[in-house]
């Protein structure tokens, strides 16, 4: 008797224990694989668009990948020739990003939401040659709210123009890096050097859900992509 | 030589019984002197002894549990030594008994245990860790919580792991996935080294994996056993109880329950902790049998949990991200503190086990087995990365899902000893049917396979020799969208594999053994179909639906030496691959958005994988014994004329143990200092990685062990040291080594208490 009553008791309690966690009941069939359709939001193509401050002409450089990190590689647009371009030395540029979702209908502008309501957990970084060491090839010139970088190679110069919404949060006033101001120095010869854009995605714990710092380390990226520039 | 004088009754009568067939030594032998009505059991050895005896005629009488009684007679004159050779006895019902307690067949390949006092030493730590133990056996680790075996550098399907008798099936294709097996149930754990096809089918290239539980009780009582283990590092603690019984009322059914529970905190290397490192695990498991003369079923279900953190540190967006990580000297979040929580990233894994065999002796020394499970894991992994506006209050839903049942029939027929031949036949059926629900990285398939294999075994008192046959068959039909479209691929596979054994056996202390053997495995869903990034490890992998099954062909030597002082094993082994599925790293990268990542692609070569695994154990004085372990592995593509990745390096221990009593309090006493010295892995093909492998390192430990009995109640209690020197150290089987180093210095605790809450013996 006191056999049956240990096991009875086992039974119950390790059913309790471990709760009925099995799916099993809602496991779709075997020929029927879920469409790969994306519910959350995946950044597709990126857009820089470069506004030149004396004449006000505006061009623009994009870079595509149609399934965003899924087996498809991304290309540069207009047939790759976006990868690079040429800038005026010894002149002021106001460069705006944009983060576009083309798998949805309408297209969705994430950079919106970035710059937006979660702007406290992102952060745009310029760097100049992406396998140098220390600060990425830059030479940070202010820190936020006033961030501005300058790049090793071509020199340019970036200035942060945007804030998030770190104080709304409770965080510090940091920028994002959407909205830039490029400032070419004289030019450094018909060479061209890399500019890469990186769009780091720094959320933290539930504890304390931002771990943006206003450094590079921080989080994982989510876009990055490498341009070629020339300042001649 | 004696000239006894009539006084002088100071003769010896001692022997050895051994088993006439195999030449197995007769513990527990009954032997009586009829004349002087004395009774005696021989012991380990088979050895008995009667002492001051008198000249004259004896009829010695000897009895063993599945022999014939004998009866010898002696005219003893002087002291003699005698060796006694049992025939099996021809009645049924002994058979039976003596079949059911000889193991199956002995191997004409090393079998390698932890049972005992070696396996309660490994209590409360994961499978992967605890097989570390045996020479040969490695782990590829991701992080300290993550331990997945390894034999001779071989893991994941070129490994087969048995769970109670049932094939272990999940998503063992994952570098990043540990078997789901509680290693509490375990009564033994043993390593067949070897390609092991033909009883087992396909995965048994590098060995099989053997996790049994003990026997059930077979007279009236209720036993068990509590475990209790607990790791400075990691603050982990691990509680695990077994109960099992004969019911006393009902005859002939009995019964085990068992039960698990484990939690740990973040693991801490000598520097800083590992942020995320938790882990909490819950199993249990019912057992139920019934045994009458010459049928027993049994019924097994049993149930393994875990929630297991990932270490936040570990994940690489891109190729950027994980160069920056190796070239830090410490992680960034080096500054985080202990804490019990999992957060993203983390693993949610399930597993289900239920299992119902059968087995009847239907003939004097033949048997039939039938046994069939049904086994379900659901694998849930949760990336680091949150979409753009998941809120942290909603219920979040898994990256990657999958969820993969199972299931397994085999029947089985075996004799024992007809002239001396001792064989198995047998037929196996698995249908197994996945799903993923998420992110797809391998696709949802049905796969059948079936097969049949005969092997016989002659044996005789000097030598064993074994020769085997099996036939198998898969069809794997698969279902995923390409392209945004959906295919449904049907590949078939069909495999002979053989093997051939012998055992040299001069005498009781020395066995020598060969055996030449192959096997196969079909290509894994991920080397057939994966297409992206495999996210964690910062690359693309291009799987390759044209992959045919890989085979090997195995030659193992092994030498086995069992003197008083000293005792050895020796086992060198050649492995030739055809076909061998490996990662290539095509030298190209590719644009995504995330950045440009390196392209690996699935491809198969002829390849070699050969080495060897030394223990010597010696004992210096009565007490104290050294032991010393090696293992050296080669492996090679002979298509690319470059090394394997992923071999372990060349690799020494070195063990002092110290046994004593100290008084009736305390008894089986030791302390033990031991000290493992890892090569630097300098043997890997080119461009197959992002960082060089890790320096060599020196690992020290310190154990001690005892037994406290109060009153009838005994108490095991262990303590150890692991790390002792607190050594920085980085191993290359382990996927963290690009951003942090390995585990710091860890105080271990264990206890053991056996129950008996009644045993009518």
């Amino acid at each position: 008797m006191k056999t049956i009553i240990i096991l009875l008791s086992f039974f119950v309690l390790s059913a309790v224990f471990t709760g009925c966690k099995k799916d099993k009941k809602n496991d779709p069939a075997v020929n029927n694989p879920p469409p790969p359709t994306n519910e959350n939001e995946i950044i597709t193509t990126v857009k820089l668009y470069i506004t030149d401050s004396i004449t006000n002409t505006t061009v623009v450089k994009g870079f595509s990948d149609p399934d965003g990190d899924g087996a498809q590689p991304g290309s540069f647009s207009n047939n790759g020739t976006d990868s690079s371009f040429v800038l005026m030395p010894d002149r002021t540029y106001f460069c705006k990003l944009y983060f576009l979702d083309e798998t949805k209908s309408p297209v969705d502008t994430l950079s919106k939401a970035i710059g937006g309501d979660e702007g406290y957990v992102h952060m745009i970084f310029y760097n100049g040659d992406p396998s140098a060491t220390g600060n990425y090839g830059n030479v940070i010139l202010a820190q936020s709210p006033n961030y501005a970088v300058q790049l090793n190679g071509s020199n340019i110069k970036i200035s942060y123009l945007d804030l998030d919404n770190g104080p709304a949060k409770g965080y510090a006033q940091r920028n994002i890096g959407l909205y830039t101001k490029f400032r070419t120095a004289s030019s450094p010869g018909t060479a061209l050097y890399p500019l890469r854009i990186a769009l780091r995605h720094q959320p933290g714990t539930e504890a304390n859900s931002s771990a943006k710092d206003g450094t590079y380390a921080p989080g994982s990226t989510d876009v990055e992509i490498t341009f070629k520039v020339g300042v001649y | 030589m004696y000239f006894g004088a009539k006084a002088q009754c100071a003769l010896s009568l001692s022997g050895q019984v051994t088993d006439l067939d195999d030449g197995q030594e007769l513990e527990y032998s009954i032997v009586t002197l009829a004349e002087l009505n004395q009774t005696t059991t021989t012991n380990r050895h088979g050895r008995f002894v009667f002492n001051n005896l008198c000249a004259g005629n004896y009829k010695l009488l000897v009895q063993h549990f599945g022999c014939k009684d004998t009866v010898i007679t002696v005219q003893l004159q002087q002291s003699v030594k005698l060796q006694i050779r049992l025939p099996h006895s021809a009645f049924e019902l002994t058979e039976v008994d003596v079949m059911d307690k000889r193991k199956e067949m002995r191997n004409t390949q090393v079998v390698s245990e932890l049972s005992g006092a070696e396996l309660d030493k490994t209590k409360g730590q994961s499978l992967g860790d605890a097989l570390k133990n045996i020479t040969g056996v490695t782990t590829f680790n991701t992080g300290a919580t993550i331990s997945r075996p390894m034999i001779h550098g071989m893991q994941g399907y070129r490994i087969l792991i048995l769970n109670n008798g049932i094939r272990q099936e999940g998503q063992q294709w994952g570098n990043e996935h540990a078997p789901e097996i509680d290693p509490f149930i375990a009564k033994k754990l043993s390593v067949i080294k070897g390609a092991n096809s033909i009883r087992y089918g396909s995965d048994a290239i590098a060995g099989v994996i053997l996790v049994e539980p003990g026997d059930l009780p077979d007279t009236a009582s209720v036993t068990g056993e509590v475990n209790l283990a607990g790791f400075s590092n990691g603050k982990t603690g691990a509680a695990s109880a077994i109960l099992n019984g004969y019911f006393d009322r009902l005859k002939n059914f009995n019964w085990r329950v068992q039960g698990t529970y484990k939690r740990g905190g973040t693991v801490r290397t000598p520097s800083y902790f590992l942020s995320n490192t938790g882990i909490e695990e819950k199993n249990f498991s019912y057992t139920l049998g019934y045994h009458y003369k010459k049928v027993g079923v049994e019924v097994y279900y049993s149930q393994f949990n875990t929630i297991v953190g990932v270490y936040k540190g570990a994940h690489a967006g891109n190729l950027t991200d994980l160069k920056n990580a190796y070239n830090r000297s410490k992680p960034l979040d080096s500054l985080a503190a202990f804490s019990y929580e999992i957060d993203k990233p983390y693993q949610d894994i399930a597993h289900e086990l239920a299992k119902a065999n059968a087995h009847y002796h239907f003939a004097a020394r033949w048997r039939l087995k039938l046994q069939y499970a049904w086994q379900y894991n659901i694998r849930k992994e949760y990336d680091l990365h949150v979409p753009l506006s998941q809120q942290s209050n909603v219920k979040p839903v898994a990256d990657l899902d999958y969820r993969i049942t199972s299931q397994t029939m085999e029947g089985l027929i075996e004799h024992d000893n007809i002239r001396s031949f001792r064989g198995q036949f047998g037929a196996s059926f698995m249908h197994q049917s996945n799903v993923y629900l998420g992110r797809f990285f391998i696709p949802n398939f049905l796969n059948n396979t079936w097969g049949t294999f005969l092997t016989e075994r002659y044996v005789k008192q000097h030598f064993e020799f074994e020769a085997g046959l099996r036939y198998d068959s898969k069809s794997l039909q698969s279902y995923y969208y390409n392209n945004n479209q959906l295919v449904s691929p049907l590949l078939k596979f069909e495999n002979i594999t053989y093997n051939s054994g012998i055992i040299w056996k001069p005498d009781t202390t020395f066995n020598l053994l060969g055996n030449v053997g192959s096997a196969w495995r079909a290509p894994a869903p991920n080397e057939l179909y994966s297409n992206g990034i495999h996210h964690g490890v910062g690359a693309i992998e291009r799987g390759n639906s044209d992959l045919k099954s890989e085979r090997v062909y195995n030659v193992t030597v092994s030498a086995i030496l069992k003197r008083k002082r000293i005792s050895a094993e020796i086992g060198a082994y050649v492995n030739k691959f055809e076909n061998y599925i490996y990662l290539d790293p095509s030298g190209k990268s590719e644009l995504t958005i995330r950045g440009a990542f390196p392209v690996f692609n699935y491809l198969q070569a002829d390849a070699n994988i050969s080495g060897i695994d030394a223990q010597v154990n010696l004992k210096i004085f009565s007490h104290l014994h050294l032991i010393a372990k090696g293992m050296w592995v080669r492996g090679w593509n002979e298509s690319i004329n470059d090394h394997l990745v992923y071999m372990p390096s060349d690799r020494g221990e070195v063990q002092l143990k110290y046994e004593f009593d100290f008084k009736q309090l305390l008894k089986e006493n030791y302390v033990q200092m031991n000290a493992q010295y890892v090569c630097k892995q300098w043997r890997i093909p080119e461009g197959g990685d992002f960082a060089s492998p890790p320096g060599e390192y020196l690992l020290a430990g310190v154990e001690a062990g005892t037994k406290i009995t109060m009153g009838k109640q005994a108490l095991y209690v262990g303590f150890s040291v692991t790390n002792l020197l607190n050594t920085v150290y980085r191993d290359y089987l382990d996927r963290f080594r690009y951003y942090a180093d390995a585990q710091g210095r860890s105080y271990n605790v264990r206890l053991r208490i056996p129950l008996t809450i009644y045993d009518k013996k």
